[in-house]
């Protein structure tokens, strides 16, 4: 992405110096609370509580992750609760957004601006106001505590922003692919799988990596919802990990932080590109 | 002044791929038309089901409620009291606080947001080596949830004796007398607040610039070159006045995210010191979650869905197109 731009050319070698040291620092600004985070979850309690305390692990130790992992039965219990619930969501977003994307891209029917314009009319409203109703609505269905009370609510949350973004992918791919299916005699259907849908794969790694991390790190909704602690997912469970380990554990702390953050690392760092192309090109949309 | 806007951004905005025969199918109401219409809603009904489902009922139903009293524990039935939820609201103690506090979050946030992050995007525009990691890095931060960063900053951050900020401040920079419990002072917690909410949005806002400032055509700096202009004036008459729709979706996420603070202050303050982080979010969730009084609670998430109307209308005038 870094272009050959007409101010650029006008810096001298001084200037370019100041700029690579601004560039160096704005990037520790950002990275230094996850070094110091991973720097942590690799040292021993000794080391942590030392006064003063160091930055650098002196001895690199696996005991916090091993803390983590073998003895806290309830992290497990988070991390599988989170998996499922993002798992889940995030397939039934991509399914039901690149129908409805496809809809509202490349077909005519009546109300299409109605529905589109109610679409993203529910973008800008703050969650708070969905989230009382649904909280009543879960404690008359019996859904409070359970996962499908939280997928339920995180796919209909994703979606407008899915079919916003989906819409955009199937209004560019050009419509001769489409028709050429038709008269192939390819059912709507049919078209969408075979024909479209391969065409919009990047649109669908966007909307992916988008749902995946809102759903992934949602807090509000699963603090509202899960009341028992088995039914916690990551966000909430850790905020509890963190006030029973404040006293007296930061190794596990930092250990179990570098394990919520792993997962949605990954995924990030595997499809960064569709990410911030998926910004981007929304950004320049409009 | 001089500014040169560019016209090529706007109309690769408007491109979009002809479809003739759809013109000329609408103009009668065949078969086909109603065979094409039919599988439409079918595409769309899974979707649509859900959104009304969780979203534009609960949108209608929070909607009547904050105009009833109901206490979820102790009320068979919501109680229809008209607009005395919203009176009781904006005069109670604690909701001017939030509001106070909250505007004191969006005063110092939302200029910040936006000044800093357009310098970052300036810098990442720029074509040093290696600059893609510094946009990964700015980035992160983006990706981590408002739970995690809590926890971050409270756990390992700003936490007194083993907190890295302190470490650096004392042990590093020599400062002792800067170390500081920032969260547990009612003079430094909301500052604090806005510094992390700050490092945990300013990747998103700096990658929206950066697309608009990558949309600039290069032939509009030569222009200003080729009339003397040095890379400030540059900046000011050709950067600037050719950033007006970036300005306009980094102003509404903005403010949308200068409104609805909840995560924060709920993780590492509890609202506290004295109050004084309490937000109108976290009151919120508090009259429905602790009080379970689902009345105020919707009376009070309706005001904040209304404020940040009025500064989306607000912001949406200030950086509207001049020309038609």
């Amino acid at each position: 992405m870094t272009t050959k731009r007409g101010p650029a050319r006008l810096f001298k070698w001084t200037s370019r110096i100041v700029l690579y040291g601004a560039a160096a620092l704005v990037s520790l600004a950002f990275l230094a609370p996850f070094i110091w985070v991973l720097f942590v979850s690799f040292k021993s309690n000794a080391e942590i509580f030392q006064v003063p305390i160091t930055i650098f692990p002196h001895h690199i130790v696996l005991d916090q992750y091993d803390h983590v992992m073998r003895q806290m039965s309830e992290f497990a219990i988070y991390f599988l609760n989170s998996t499922i619930v993002s798992v889940v969501s995030l397939g039934a977003v991509l399914l039901l957004s690149s129908l409805a994307g496809y809809a509202f891209g490349t077909m005519a029917f009546r109300g299409n601006k109605f529905m589109l314009g109610l679409v993203l009319v529910v973008l800008t409203i703050p969650y708070a106001v969905y989230l009382i109703p649904v909280f009543i609505l879960e404690n008359h269905l019996n859904l409070v505590d359970t996962r499908l009370g939280l997928i339920l609510p995180y796919t209909a949350l994703n979606l407008p922003l899915a079919i916003f973004i989906m819409r955009g992918t199937f209004r560019n791919i050009p419509h001769e692919l489409e028709d050429a299916a038709q008269i192939d005699g390819a059912s709507r259907l049919g078209t969408w799988y075979r024909v479209m849908l391969p065409i919009a794969a990047p649109g669908v790694a966007a909307t992916g990596i988008f749902t995946y991390v809102m759903v992934w790190s949602e807090f509000m909704f699963s603090r509202a919802l899960m009341l028992s602690k088995n039914a916690y997912t990551l966000p909430v469970g850790i905020t509890f990990l963190q006030s029973e380990a404040q006293s007296w554990n930061f190794g596990i702390l930092a250990a179990a932080i570098v394990l919520t953050l792993l997962p949605v690392l990954i995924v990030f760092l595997l499809l960064q590109r569709f990410l911030v192309k998926g910004i981007m090109e929304g950004a320049l949309k409009g | 002044m001089i500014s040169i806007v560019s016209s090529a951004t706007e109309t690769s905005m408007s491109i979009k791929p002809a479809r003739p025969h759809k013109a000329i199918r609408k103009k009668r109401l065949s078969r086909q038309r109603r065979m094409e219409e039919l599988s439409a809603y079918a595409f769309l009904l899974p979707a649509l089901l859900l959104i009304l489902a969780f979203m534009i009922y609960p949108m209608g139903d929070s909607f009547y409620l904050s105009f009833t009293k109901y206490n979820f524990v102790y009320d068979k039935a919501p109680h229809f009291v008209g607009l005395q939820t919203y009176l009781a609201v904006l005069q109670d103690g604690p909701f001017l606080t939030a509001l106070k506090n909250t505007a004191y979050f969006a005063a110092v946030f939302f200029p910040f947001l936006i000044i800093l992050s357009l310098g970052v995007a300036l810098l990442l525009n720029l074509p040093l080596r290696g600059i893609t990691f510094v946009r990964t890095s700015v980035f992160l931060p983006v990706i981590v949830s408002l739970a995690l960063t809590g926890v971050i900053f409270q756990g390992m951050i700003l936490s007194g004796r083993f907190g890295l900020l302190n470490h650096i401040l004392g042990n590093v920079l020599g400062l002792k007398s800067w170390t500081h419990n920032w969260l547990g002072d009612t003079r430094t917690a909301m500052p604090a607040i806005i510094a992390i909410s700050l490092w945990k949005y300013i990747g998103f806002e700096a990658l929206i610039f950066l697309a608009g400032l990558q949309a600039i055509p290069e032939t509009l700096y030569d222009a200003a070159k080729i009339d003397g202009a040095d890379s400030w004036q540059q900046l000011i008459h050709v950067t600037l006045p050719n950033l007006r729709e970036s300005f306009a979706l980094v102003g509404i996420w903005g403010i949308i995210q200068s409104v609805k603070v909840f995560e924060q202050p709920f993780i590492m303050t509890q609202g506290g010191p004295a109050n004084s982080t309490l937000t109108l979010y976290y009151y919120t969730w508090i009259n429905a979650f602790d009080f379970f009084k689902m009345g105020a609670a919707s009376a009070s998430a309706y005001l904040i869905a209304f404020l940040i109307m009025i500064f989306s209308l607000l912001n949406m005038y200030l950086t509207r197109s001049e020309r038609v």
